[in-house]
């Protein structure tokens, strides 16, 4: 078992030391030093100059070049895929999947899928172990004798896939020789369909603060200026059924986008990495680094509290009113996968004090402030020492 | 029922009860975090020797598979155990029975004959004026005034629930003792029924029935538990939180002297320098070097108020100011904590006690209230490595002890590691010992972990949400994480 946890350890380092490579940048802009002449060295920032999309209807900045989706995710993780769980893998897996042989660099649904796979095969195996314990159990019962069982339930560590019958082996390497000759023409004329998702939030804080993305209007095709994609950030969140025919007039400070955007920008200043806690029952995942690090540490529920009380009755979502018993749930959930929740309480100002000309620009984030709580429970039989 | 209560049983049968008795253990596995059932084919009947056994959990079945007569078998037996368990007749001795009676107009019971090791950590002693018995009321009889030990209702509460005392109602009769002959003598009240003990005592003295079941639950666990209110200004209070004086030493004398230089270079650098651009909060300029780095580039990104040193937006209208239900009411102690009644120390915890189902979650404004009034505690530092063999005397660290408000110095683990280099110069080994009790200094590359400090916080206030009877505790701490920066 130490040499099978050896080799793991090195594979692991091996996998570390790439990543660590090839995720270095936290940030999409890169700093270099040239040197010039004697000794002299300047300083250059490079900037990679991504473009997208704005989709008012998913809400979400469609970034469609694989080469700015590789550039975003790799520095600092922004961004999802829409055909793969989180970084666009897409068509690395169609390669994959048209490739018999086993490539070296296998996406992470692959991984996912084949591990799924073992582990229902794993729980059918066990599962029939058990029932064939119980009836016997109960056949010693019935007939009142005792009876040492000789049925091993498999435990998770120990348990190994059956192996395969060997006669399929030949036939698969013939066929998938033939296969790629014919294929090695199809690869290359896989068009690429997926494209990278940015919530509003991320979008925002790569133009805002790096200026490293510049978005396009679906309708005029156009670059769009740093006040119109403020204001259409805003609005998007707004009743889009058509009553209102100005919704830039009808600006709130509780709108969902300036709340969430005041969260993600505190937490990504201090240099975490943030991605969507929806698979967790909340609003954000921070991770130290990145997903390919390591699981994330804290989870993230954003609590909007109103300073002024007059403005608990609007019409947009207005305060989150949590019983104990769905914190209960929420806390129980995290905890299952070892992380901390915390809720993130973002203070939003009155109406009357940040007015809807201030709402144009984003001076007004400096009336929101973040405070966070962290949940925990505290079991007294525990603590007693 | 009241008849077999009246005179305790000479029977010697002492069944420890399982649910009250001082040694009892959750006995639940490390995985789960509830509190488990216990397996009551293995607990003892009838008279047992005083230390209960710990009785382990038995395995939980999947589902109920009809037809299985093992399955069934093991059902009943299961049950029949807890019911003739729950049926044995429950006995305390005789001489290890305290008395009290209750006064329900100033909602205190009143110790007539203490006995027991409870009353180390419960009740406080009141001076009441006492009358000289059986004189003529026209007469005015010198009024003396002695202490007696009275208890809070929660107190006396648990003290009848667990068998331990035994109280009277105060009544007419027995005060005046005009009907003398009438009762034995050593009755001093009418009797009270357990039932007749919570209708009475849940109610007064803010007591509600929440708060109770949190109160005998921690009691039943060993914690000793009081009030963080005085009921009457003769409770005796703990000495208020200290102040953090950690935040103080931080600041040394090279930094008070620097600091006056460093604020106006700050202001003169501001002068020349652009006002702050909402419209391109980061400048990045190459030529003369500002933020060209990730560092620098981080920190500029901070300009989001953040932290609960902000104050608050006070709401005047705010109908709820008054009666938050949110306030600290218990303050707890381990069992481990030295506790003098007359002097308690600084308590360990601090407790409010809600109701789940009519009570929602705190607002930020109700929990900076209760932050507001708790201590600063350290992080918690990572568990020492014991390296010597002379540092045996020391007990060893634990990892998340962190939420110890006492625990303000550094632990004596690094004190083990910090000597283990210097001993080597050190001829004797009766001097090592000395220096190693001598070096408070902590180590400094012992340092808290991260991720560790964050989750504990700042603060740590403690809240109680009874579910119908069930407890749960939840820990909110007060958050810094601007201090814990992952990058720059």
């Amino acid at each position: 078992m130490s040499r099978h946890r050896r080799s793991e350890g090195k594979k692991g380092g091996i996998r570390r030391a790439e990543n660590n490579k090839i995720y270095a940048h936290p940030i999409p802009l890169v700093f270099l030093q040239s040197y010039v002449a004697l000794g002299l060295s300047r300083h250059i920032v490079l900037n990679p100059c991504c473009e997208g999309y704005w989709d008012p209807l998913t809400r979400s900045v469609w970034v469609t070049n694989p080469k700015d989706s590789a550039i975003l995710w790799q520095r600092g993780f922004f961004g999802k895929g829409n055909l793969s769980r989180s970084e666009p893998s897409w068509l690395s897996r169609q390669v994959n999947a048209r490739k018999a042989a086993l490539s070296g660099k296998v996406t992470s649904e692959e991984i996912t899928t084949k591990r799924r796979e073992q582990r229902k095969r794993f729980k059918m195996d066990r599962a029939n172990a058990i029932a064939a314990a119980a009836a016997e159990a109960e056949e010693a019962f019935r007939t009142g004798k005792t009876v040492t069982s000789s049925i091993i339930i498999p435990s998770g560590a120990t348990w190994k896939p059956a192996e395969k019958t060997p006669e399929k082996g030949p036939p698969t390497i013939s066929q998938s020789n033939n296969r790629q000759e014919e294929d090695s023409g199809d690869l290359n004329s896989i068009v690429d369909v997926e494209h990278l998702q940015l919530t509003p939030q991320e979008a925002f804080f790569l133009i805002w603060c790096f200026d490293c993305l510049s978005i396009m209007s679906p309708q005029t095709d156009e670059g769009m200026s740093l006040q119109e994609i403020w204001i259409a950030f805003q609005t998007c969140y707004m009743d889009q059924r058509g009553l209102n025919p100005e919704p830039a007039l009808q600006l709130r400070p509780d709108n969902p986008f300036l709340v969430n955007y005041v969260a993600y920008h505190h937490y990504r200043s201090l240099g975490w990495t943030i991605k969507s806690g929806v698979k967790f029952c909340v609003d954000y995942l921070l991770y130290k680094r990145g997903p390919v690090f390591d699981h994330a540490e804290f989870a993230l529920l954003i609590c909007p509290t109103y300073e002024d009380l007059a403005d608990s009755d609007s019409p947009t979502r207005g305060t989150r009113d949590i019983s104990w018993s769905w914190l209960s749930t929420i806390n129980r959930v995290n905890s299952q996968v070892m992380k901390t929740l915390i809720l993130c309480y973002v203070t939003i100002p009155s109406s009357a004090l940040v007015t809807t000309e201030m709402l144009g620009s984003p001076k007004c984030l400096a009336y929101y402030s973040v405070r966070e709580v962290t949940v925990r429970r505290f079991i007294p039989a525990r603590m007693r020492d | 029922m009241d008849d077999i209560l009246e005179l305790p049983n000479a029977d010697v049968s002492k069944l420890q009860e399982p649910g009250q008795g001082e040694g009892f253990d959750d006995g639940n596995s490390s995985a789960d975090e509830e509190e488990g059932g216990l397996d009551w084919t293995k607990l003892p009947l009838g008279p047992t020797a005083s230390r209960p056994v710990i009785p382990k959990r038995g395995d939980k079945e999947y589902e109920p598979t009809s037809g299985s007569n093992l399955q069934k078998h093991y059902l009943e037996r299961a049950r029949d155990a807890m019911f003739d368990t729950l049926r044995a007749e429950r006995t305390i001795s005789n001489k290890t029975i305290s008395y009290g009676v209750w006064y329900p107009n100033i909602a205190r019971v009143h110790v007539t004959l203490a006995r027991g090791g409870h009353f180390t950590s419960m009740g406080h002693s009141v001076p009441r004026p006492t009358s000289a018995s059986g004189t003529n009321q026209h007469d005015a009889p010198p009024e003396r005034v002695h202490k007696r030990l009275e208890l809070l209702p929660e107190e006396a509460l648990y003290l009848v629930e667990r068998g331990a005392m035994f109280c009277w109602k105060e009544h007419d009769l027995f005060t005046t003792n005009a009907q003398q002959g009438l009762f034995p003598d050593d009755m001093e009240g009418v009797p009270m029924s357990v039932q007749q003990a919570y209708a009475e005592m849940i109610g007064k003295e803010d007591l509600t029935l929440e708060r109770y079941q949190v109160y005998a639950y921690l009691k039943r666990l060993g914690y000793v538990v009081t009030r963080v209110k005085q009921p009457t200004p003769l409770y005796p209070l703990p000495p208020p939180y200290p102040s953090p004086f950690f935040a103080v030493q931080r600041k040394s004398l090279l930094q008070m002297v620097l600091y006056p230089i460093r604020f106006m270079i700050t202001r003169i650098t501001t002068l020349f320098a652009p006002a702050f651009n909402w419209w391109k909060p980061i400048r990045i300029s190459p030529l003369l070097g500002i933020n060209m780095g990730y560092r620098s580039i981080f920190r500029a990104l901070r300009f989001i108020p953040h932290g609960h040193g902000i104050p608050l937006k006070a709401n005047p209208k705010h109908p709820q100011a008054e009666e938050s239900p949110y306030v600290h009411f218990f303050n707890l102690y381990k069992p481990s904590t030295p506790y003098k009644k007359t002097s308690p120390p600084v308590p360990d915890f601090a407790i409010s006690v809600v109701s789940a189902r009519t009570t929602s979650m705190p607002t930020l404004v109700e929990l900076t209230a209760l932050f507001d009034v708790l201590p600063e505690i350290p992080p918690p530092m990572p568990r020492a490595r014991q390296k010597t063999p002379t540092s045996g005397g020391e007990k060893p660290q634990i990892k998340t002890a962190g939420n110890d408000l006492q625990s303000k110095t550094p632990n004596p683990g690094n004190v083990a590691s910090a000597s283990s280099t210097s001993t080597s110069w050190f001829p004797p080994w009766p001097f090592r010992q000395q220096t190693i009790r001598q070096a408070v200094k902590p180590n400094p590359e012992r340092r808290p972990h991260p991720m560790a400090a964050l989750k504990q916080g700042k603060k740590v206030a403690i809240i109680a949400v009874v579910d119908a009877g069930s407890p749960s505790f939840f820990r909110f701490g007060q958050g810094e994480f601007s201090e814990w920066p992952m990058a720059g």
